[in-house]
């Protein structure tokens, strides 16, 4: 196997980026709109004892939020762009790999993750005085556990669409809701009922944003950035068999044709 | 040599059998048509032999290389183009080349090669630049047609690729694929509703229906095979000469005669065999005819009678 099949797919979502409507939004807009929000309120906030610990949750949700749809889109995006231009049937028919298609897709996806992560750094800084950095290098075991799991999160939507049709893409903010909510991305996972806790504590996500809050608050365990990378892995393995088996499901019955 | 061997094909959609158990051989850089009507099959039996869709039954083996257990190596060697084909609306001819060639993994140097060569071919060089939805239908077909062939394919499917496309445009199209074969040795599928221009390409063809695959041979054995003749008309100066008529029946590739009055129908496997002899006995019988006219059976004929459901040209 050669990089070239899979530059092939970042080549694609890179042209889009300078092309498409709405594809620099991801990475110059959303983020700053959640970075923005999340300050004012934070700002609002503060003049308590609890404000740098309410501050660091914030903004450290709104970094690994965007952070994570960015992953997931660039997944997402490397079938939907494809379904939406009618031309699925000349991927199908190409010997480029689906781990061709994950690294080219996953390697677009970091980058721009990491695009907007510099430009919110630079406004959280300039403008709240807020340094992500901080959480040292734990915060790059987080942000590779939201890379894994936004990927395979997005390799799951695929796999729905390739089975059901791109109008069921409407599943991925249901699912990123639900992800939202269960993660304790602006909280802490205390506030969460047990039930949720539970479901929480088998996310990536979760780990992740907990290991780089810690990280900012003083902590010094690696344990919540391990853990998230190491379920990162686990379900981007299940995402790549399940998206694996949705391609070979729907060239048999033929629902490839209708994408 | 077949570099196409279908063996016993079948596609079922739920209850619905598009493709039943069909099988056939192409020879290696043979340009082979693939005729039916509407929801014959055609297209479903390019799709399954192109790995875009998997066959409920049987195979097929592509170089050597089977569809079902070799799909790579299948998708490596082939090329698929299909009518109104579309791409990215906000690419260039130049980035839709360039990113399915990273797909098929050519190198930098090998992608720029083939690259400008397609360009040339297929005279893309004008609107190289354009977006793609600027481009007229026939600028579109032409890249369609390019990126079919950025991997140099062994076997070169083409789904009705004339599609909607202009005479002129249409003309060039046929005369890349005649140069494409001669060339590189390519091996093509062709569908196409043009019947004279399936006629005009390909030396054999199969003729589907129903999913069922109805002939497969030479033009010629096609036409043999539906029971549809090449005809003799002529006309006889005296109606009383019919009787003199009997002996057309014993010449080697009669099949039938019809009179009426004076007008006089001979149906004929070889009638540049049968011509001579007819005209000499004639000439001996002393019958004066006037309007000899010889109609060839056209695919388009054969092709009619399928879809009307009759194998016999009584």
């Amino acid at each position: 196997m050669t990089l070239t099949q899979a530059k092939g797919h970042f080549y694609k979502q890179y042209l889009k980026l300078f092309k498409a409507a709405g594809e620099w939004e991801f990475i110059l807009v959303y983020p700053l709109v959640h970075l923005f929000s999340m300050g004012f309120l934070s700002a609002f906030v503060s003049g308590t004892d609890t404000a740098r610990v309410a501050l660091t949750y914030m903004f450290v949700g709104a970094f690994s939020w965007n952070f994570y749809v960015l992953a997931q889109k660039g997944i997402t995006y490397g079938i939907l762009h494809e379904i939406w231009s009618d031309s699925v049937k000349h991927l199908a028919t190409a010997p480029a790999g689906i781990i061709d298609f994950i690294i080219g897709n996953g390697a677009y996806s970091l980058l721009s993750g990491l695009m907007a992560w510099l430009l919110m750094y630079l406004c959280a800084k300039i403008f709240f005085a807020f340094d992500i950095f901080t959480a040292g290098p734990v915060l790059a075991l987080g942000l590779i556990g939201l890379w894994l799991y936004g990927m395979a999160e997005g390799l799951i939507v695929n796999a729905i669409m390739l089975l059901k049709g791109p109008e069921y893409m409407s599943i991925t903010w249901i699912i990123t809701g639900i992800v939202m909510v269960t993660s304790a991305v602006y909280y802490p996972l205390s506030i969460l009922p047990e039930p949720i806790r539970t479901v929480a504590s088998i996310l990536p996500t979760t780990h992740a944003i907990e290991s780089i809050r810690q990280a900012i608050l003083g902590g010094n365990s690696v344990t919540p950035g391990i853990n998230a990378v190491l379920l990162g892995i686990a379900y981007l393995l299940v995402a790549s068999f399940v998206f694996s088996k949705a391609l070979t499901r729907s060239k048999q019955n033929g629902t490839i044709l209708r994408l | 040599m077949s570099i196409v061997q279908v063996l016993k094909l079948e596609k079922s959609f739920g209850d619905f059998k598009a493709v039943n158990k069909i099988s056939f051989e192409v020879e290696k850089g043979e340009i082979f048509g693939v005729l039916g009507p509407n929801g014959a099959g055609k297209s479903t039996t390019l799709n399954m032999l192109a790995t875009l869709i998997e066959p409920t039954s049987g195979t097929a083996v592509i170089n050597g290389f089977d569809i079902k257990k070799d799909t790579k190596k299948v998708q490596e060697i082939i090329g698929l183009c299909t009518s109104s084909t579309k791409f990215f609306w906000d690419f260039n001819a130049i980035e839709i080349l360039n990113y399915y060639a990273m797909l098929y993994d050519l190198d930098s140097g090998a992608r720029k090669r083939r690259i400008a060569s397609l360009i040339e071919r297929f005279e893309i060089s004008e609107f190289q630049n354009k977006k793609f939805a600027e481009l007229s239908t026939g600028m579109k077909q032409k890249i369609a047609l390019a990126k079919s062939l950025i991997n140099k394919p062994k076997v070169w499917f083409l789904d009705e690729p004339t599609n909607g496309l202009d005479l002129e445009v249409s003309k060039t199209v046929r005369k890349v694929i005649r140069d494409i074969v001669k060339e590189e040795n390519t091996t093509v599928l062709l569908t196409s509703h043009h019947l004279s221009e399936v006629e005009e390409l390909s030396k054999r063809i199969a003729l589907i229906n129903k999913g069922e695959l109805v002939v497969v041979g030479s033009i010629k054995q096609v036409k043999d095979g539906l029971n549809f003749f090449d005809t003799i008309y002529f006309t006889l100066a005296k109606q009383s000469d019919a009787s003199q008529l009997e002996f057309i029946k014993k010449i080697e590739g009669f099949e039938y005669i019809r009179v009426e009055e004076t007008r006089v129908l001979v149906r004929a496997r070889s009638p540049q065999k049968l011509i001579g002899k007819l005209i000499n006995g004639l000439e001996n019988k002393n019958v004066k005819i006037y309007d000899l006219e010889i109609k060839r059976a056209s695919l388009e004929d054969a092709f009619l009678k399928l879809i009307k459901g009759g194998s016999g040209s009584k």
